[in-house]
């Protein structure tokens, strides 16, 4: 009972959020030079053209009326249409968020798989020589741009090795790309080391807090040694402040798959984020600032639902 | 209290009746100069700053006329670091390159700091549905990543540094804001606070004495981390392409230009940028870690 | 203990310890040339102020020292030598031979694990069983340390118990094994006292009826009298005296011991002995006219619907000019919420609260921060009373800054002598709260608090946080300043002797009510409801023979009552 209370909680705060960040998109709608209707229209659009369609599309009228208008359309699924790719916004965006969020959970998922253990080593052998190679690593890896990485990824593995393509797998659907995993290795490897960067060391500060935390000297008093006190303890009490993070690192993460997509052609959102950006293509911009915002939104609200799960004290009281 | 709390909390104090004769400021010096990573962070900034400032000033380049005659050359006497796709110097071109760079970095860190500890504190302080609003405000564009927005506004106007400082001052100060709301929570029910509204005390004197001077190190910190994240943001958008125009450009802005040449073996196009960003990033980072040692706070 | 239990191997002997810790500053000694031994079955309480190195005794022995701390000399346990400071070979000892009860059970046990898994683990750790049996032992011990419906409990998370329930757990894991010592480390300080003195009950039981030798570690000389057969004192790293319980605490040798008893606060509980500390006991009671503080049927609440939560019900009580109402309780009795709703922190949802005879939230701003320059204010934590950016000068003068115009010289004046009353030395004026000790940071607060020269001071805890030998001095410093300034005051706390000796009037307070009040000499000694007097026999008092008496009245009272 307490649990679905928090949860539905968290929903109609997430549902605020959502509704808070359509009145930004709208408004960055309106803050185009020469207003929506340039911006849907494109920027070549003469002072007539944008006229008529002010007219036709009611934007004479006050602004909450069309505020509560683009909010009908967007209930109905209508994102507009793109005037370059002269397809529904929407339709496009169906087309390339699966691959978009292919790339970033695999990315995700192997990032993880070795930040965690490595920032639990890392605590486990702390201040010793091979924890401070791995956190000055880290450390250098935070600060390099993701297309640096990619970059240098390309030229060593492609140019010199020749071990990988240098694009990514290209194709219609999510079974066209699975079906090239070769191609699939430096793009995802790219966005991982970003993961592995910021995540060992989190994982690291995490493991260190609940290390010097009182219930791990009285494990340690019922004769537990370290290494199970890191299994049986303090791993999955790092993980729920890791879980947090993750719902904060999603915004992050969708940043990196722009990059990594644009770099390796990767068929995703990012990528059609980046040509509507060069064209500029403003309903697809808009059109894709909402459904990634949307899909933040929902990242963190499952990871507060995880939350639920690991610690029973959310789910108990709250 | 615990015994072992006192303990600890008496960590350079000093038994009753006693003198402790170091003085805070130098304590918190020693901290930080005992922090090596910190010390070279420091230096690597200053160095990084006359580089990008001074340096045009030692060695001379024209950044201005393109002169495809000497496009593409290898570092030589004349082109220390060669020249790239239109004839200009690259190391000139570091310099200036840095100054762009280095100011919004900078500028904008700061200015997202300013905005996230006004942002927070009143939030933190005010409390109640205050509190409620102006924190979900801050959950929506948290949603919003920075680097789309970014995009989008550079697309709408075409940006110079000073638009870029604006635009990302006022989209990354959502993280600080968090952290000052937190801070500003704590203070708010510390029992100085409580004994001060006690005795009358008024809002002011409670923000201006007690409050301010305690979230200042909290904001120090920050801004360190800041200006590093600002760093590496305006290279992101400069890579994308829609950094500041040329002829003007900046470290980023240089590596999406040296990606074509990349493949051609043109090292020298690709290599000083990037590890400028990361040198200086990290040294911020370091910066920033040394600081927080220093005043002992938490965050990040 | 005679010399022919001491023949057998001991349960804990320590020769010659010394042990220095590695800080920021430097090396500073903790331990220095300690030896002490206790026989299997005993009980030896370690008794010392904090930064006496007690603690640091305790965590040798079970081997848990920091890794910044450097041991020599010789400790063993049931034979087996514990010399590497945080070693692994220690892991076969640790919860089987030698276990510790910790100071707060809060924090002691996992928040992610069911209490069963973790006295299970500590049984795996040691025995080759199935974790079915394992699980089963954990049911037996749960319900060997007091804990109903045992089958039920151990699946709950540590959250869903009580603080006195936590530390039964942890003393469930400390008996698994039944090991040959027993470690407790202050392990009812975090406790209210009516569940101390359970927790000392459950102790006592458990260490009577095994060979389990137990080592006390704690600061609260009625622990010792209560609990302990044998004490050993320490003062700044070194033992200084030891000995039977009934010869240390009745007739102490070494100059520090006849200190450190003098001065832990004596509850009376006959009315024929003189009270030698409260001196102006009638004269203020009558001069009653003045009202400085009263509540009204005031009533507190926090929260709203389903998480409702009245933390004051209807309390009211008036005090006098000049006098001083003790106010008493344990966690959650409502105590400090009334020190809050008296300075107008907080809102009475009902009832009225009158500073001075006015209701300062009726009056205009301006009138009522002229009453509130009449309040001064004292609160428990040492650390956090003072703001550590602000100097000494500044905490002091800063109600004058908000309160009068002065001169910076006047103000200068005006501090320094405050200072000299509540006889700090000058020179702390230019220093920082973080390089004084507690006790000199409350006299800090104790200035500030005065310098508007106040008509009503709030003490709450004033004095919680700090050693004896250092409340005993700031009490003094408190009853000095009352008999000069003529302030009334609202004295809070928890400790029933403190409230006996500072205050004329006292009101008893349980879950946000007040259930009994009137003069200290009465409520305190003969009290007529139940609930004083479980707390009063609850309260352990220094002196092991009058315990000892104690402890059989309430045990027959207890058996009779049933």
């Amino acid at each position: 009972m307490e649990t679905f209370r928090f949860i539905l909680k968290r929903v109609g705060q997430s549902v605020v959020v959502v509704f808070l960040v359509t009145i930004v998109v709208f408004a960055l709608l309106h803050l185009l030079p020469g207003g929506p209707a340039r911006g849907i229209l494109g920027v070549q659009a003469t002072p007539e053209q944008i006229a008529a369609f002010k007219e036709k599309r009611g934007l004479d009228e006050p602004l909450v009326i069309q505020y509560l208008e683009y909010l009908g359309r967007l209930l109905q699924g209508d994102l507009g249409r793109s005037y370059v790719l002269n397809a529904p916004v929407a339709d496009l965006i169906i087309d390339r968020l699966p691959k978009t969020l292919l790339l970033s959970v695999l990315s995700a998922a192997v990032g993880l798989m070795i930040a965690l253990p490595l920032g639990i080593w890392q605590a486990y052998k702390r201040n010793r020589p091979s924890d401070y190679v791995l956190t000055s690593l880290s450390f250098v890896a935070y600060a390099t741009p993701v297309f640096f990485v990619g970059l240098i990824l390309i030229i060593v593995f492609t140019q010199w090795l020749s071990w990988f393509p240098p694009l990514a797998p290209r194709g219609d659907s999510i079974a066209d790309i699975l079906s090239d995993p070769q191609a699939l290795v430096l793009p995802v490897t790219t966005a991982a080391l970003g993961i592995i960067a910021l995540f060992s060391r989190y994982m690291r500060a995490s493991t260190l807090d609940n290390l010097s935390e009182d219930y791990v000297r009285t494990a340690a008093a019922k004769g537990t040694s370290e290494g199970q006190i890191l299994a049986r303890h303090v791993f999955r009490n790092s993980l729920t402040s890791i879980t947090t993070m993750l719902g904060y690192y999603i915004p992050v993460l969708f940043a990196g798959s722009l990059v990594v997509e644009q770099l390796f052609n990767y068929p995703g959102m990012g990528l059609l984020f980046w040509n509507a950006a060069q064209a500029p293509d403003f309903p697809v911009l808009l059109g894709c600032v909402l459904i990634i915002s949307i899909a933040t939104v929902i990242g963190s609200l499952l990871a507060d639902l995880v939350q639920v799960f690991i610690d029973p004290r959310v789910r108990h009281s709250s | 209290m615990s015994e072992a709390q006192i303990e600890v909390s008496r960590r350079g104090g000093a038994p009753d009746g006693m003198a402790a004769p170091v003085s805070n400021r130098m304590l918190m010096w020693k901290r930080f100069m005992r922090n090596k990573i910190a010390v070279v962070g420091a230096v690597v900034v200053v160095l990084a700053f006359a580089f990008a400032f001074l340096g045009p000033l030692i060695y001379q380049t024209d950044q201005v006329h393109v002169q495809l005659s000497a496009a593409n050359e290898a570092p030589s006497a004349n082109h220390w670091l060669g020249t790239d796709a239109v004839g200009f110097d690259q190391l000139g071109r570091m310099m200036v390159g840095g100054q762009v760079s280095l100011t919004i970095g900078l500028a904008a860190g700061v200015l997202a700091t300013v905005i996230g500890a006004l942002w927070g504190s009143v939030a933190g302080y005010t409390g109640g549905w205050v509190d409620a609003i102006m924190m979900r405000i801050v959950d929506s564009g948290i949603a919003i990543p920075a680097l789309f927005i970014l995009l989008v506004i550079s697309a709408i106007v075409s940006p110079n540094s000073l638009t870029m400082i604006l635009v990302i001052g006022c989209l990354a100060w959502l993280v600080p804001s968090r952290l000052v709301r937190a801070e500003t929570l704590t203070l708010k029910s510390r029992d100085y606070v409580l004994t001060l509204r006690g005795i009358g005390g008024g809002h002011w004197r409670v923000v201006s004495r007690h409050i301010v001077p305690n979230t200042i190190s909290t904001l120090v910190v920050n801004a360190t981390f800041q200006i590093a994240d600002a760093i590496l943001l305006v290279a992101y958008v400069s890579y994308l392409g829609m950094g500041v125009q040329a002829p003007a450009t900046d470290w980023g802005g240089m590596l999406s230009a040296g990606l074509s040449a990349a493949y051609s073996g043109f090292w020298w196009l690709i290599i000083p940028p990037g590890v400028a960003i990361i040198l200086v990033v990290c040294a911020f980072n370091a910066i920033g870690d040394g600081l927080r040692d220093m005043f002992d706070v938490k965050g990040r | 203990m005679t010399s022919t239990t001491l023949a057998t191997e001991a349960a804990l002997k320590i020769d010659d310890l010394n042990v220095a810790f590695t800080a920021e500053s430097g090396t500073v000694p903790a331990v220095e040339g300690v030896s002490l031994q206790v026989a299997p079955g005993e009980v030896l309480a370690l008794v010392g102020e904090s930064g006496s190195g007690k603690s640091t005794v305790a965590l040798t022995a079970m081997g848990l020292l920091p890794s910044n701390a450097q041991m020599t000399g010789n400790v063993s346990v049931a034979g087996s030598t514990i010399d590497v400071p945080d070693g692994r070979s220690l892991n076969k000892i640790r919860g089987r031979v030698v276990s510790m009860v910790f100071q707060e059970p809060a924090s002691a046990l996992n928040p992610l694990k069911r209490i069963g898994d973790q006295i299970a683990e500590v049984i795996t750790n040691h025995t080759d069983v199935p974790a079915r049996e394992a699980k089963a032992r954990a049911v037996t011990l749960l319900d060997r340390v007091g804990i109903a419906d045992p089958e039920q409990r151990i699946r709950d998370y540590p959250f869903q118990l009580s603080g006195g329930q936590r530390q039964r757990v942890v003393i469930a894991i400390a008996i698994a094994n039944d090991p040959a010592l027993l470690i407790a480390d202050e392990p009812t300080t975090a406790l209210d006292v009516t569940v101390q003195a359970e927790i000392l009950d459950l102790l006592r039981s458990l260490a009577s009826g095994t060979n389990t030798a137990v080592l006390l570690v704690t600061h609260n000389m009625g622990v010792v009298a209560d609990f302990a057969e044998r004490v050993a004192v320490m003062l700044k790293g070194e033992l200084v005296e030891s000995g039977q319980v009934n010869d240390v605490l009745l007739h102490p040798q070494h100059e520090y011991t006849r200190r450190l008893l003098k001065a832990v606060p004596r509850l009376r509980v006959t009315t024929d002995e003189p009270d030698p500390e409260n001196t102006n006991t009638e004269s203020a009671v009558s001069a009653s006219e003045h009202i400085a503080l009263e509540f009204e049927n005031v009533s507190v609440t926090y929260g709203r619907g389903r998480r409702r939560f009245e933390a004051l019900k209807s309390v009211s009580f008036q005090l006098p000019q000049s006098a001083t109402l003790g106010l008493v309780g344990e966690s959650g009795s409502g105590k400090s919420t009334t020190g809050r709703a008296a300075i107008g922190l907080l809102k009475p949802s009902a009832g009225s609260v009158r500073l001075f005879n006015r209701d300062l939230r009726s009056l205009p701003w301006r009138t009522r921060r002229k009453f509130q320059a009449q309040i001064g204010i004292v609160l428990q934590d040492p650390v956090a009373s003072l703001d550590p950016r602000m100097s000494v000068m500044d905490c002091v003068a800063e109600p004058l800054m908000t309160h009068r115009r002065l001169s910076g010289t006047e103000r200068r004046q005006k501090v320094a002598s405050l200072l000299d009353s509540v006889h700090l030395p000058a020179g702390v004026i230019r220093r920082f709260p973080h390089e004084l000790s507690g006790g000199q940071r409350q006299r800090v607060s104790m200035a500030r608090a005065l310098i508007l020269e106040p008509r009503l001071l709030i003490a709450d805890e004033a004095t919680s946080a700090l050693d004896v030998s250092v409340q005993a001095s700031v009490l003094s410093v408190l009853t000095e300043l009352q008999q000069t300034y003529g302030f009334a005051c609202l004295f809070i706390s928890h400790d029933l002797a403190v409230v006996q000796q500072m205050s004329q009037t006292v009101a008893v307070m349980r879950r946000g009510e007040i259930v009994e009040s009137g003069p200290t000499g009465s409520v305190l000694v003969n009290p007529e409801v139940e609930y004083t007097r479980e707390l009063l026999s609850a309260a352990p008092v220094p002196d092991p023979v009058v315990q000892k008496q104690r402890r059989r009245t309430v045990e027959v009272g207890g058996s009779v009552g049933q």
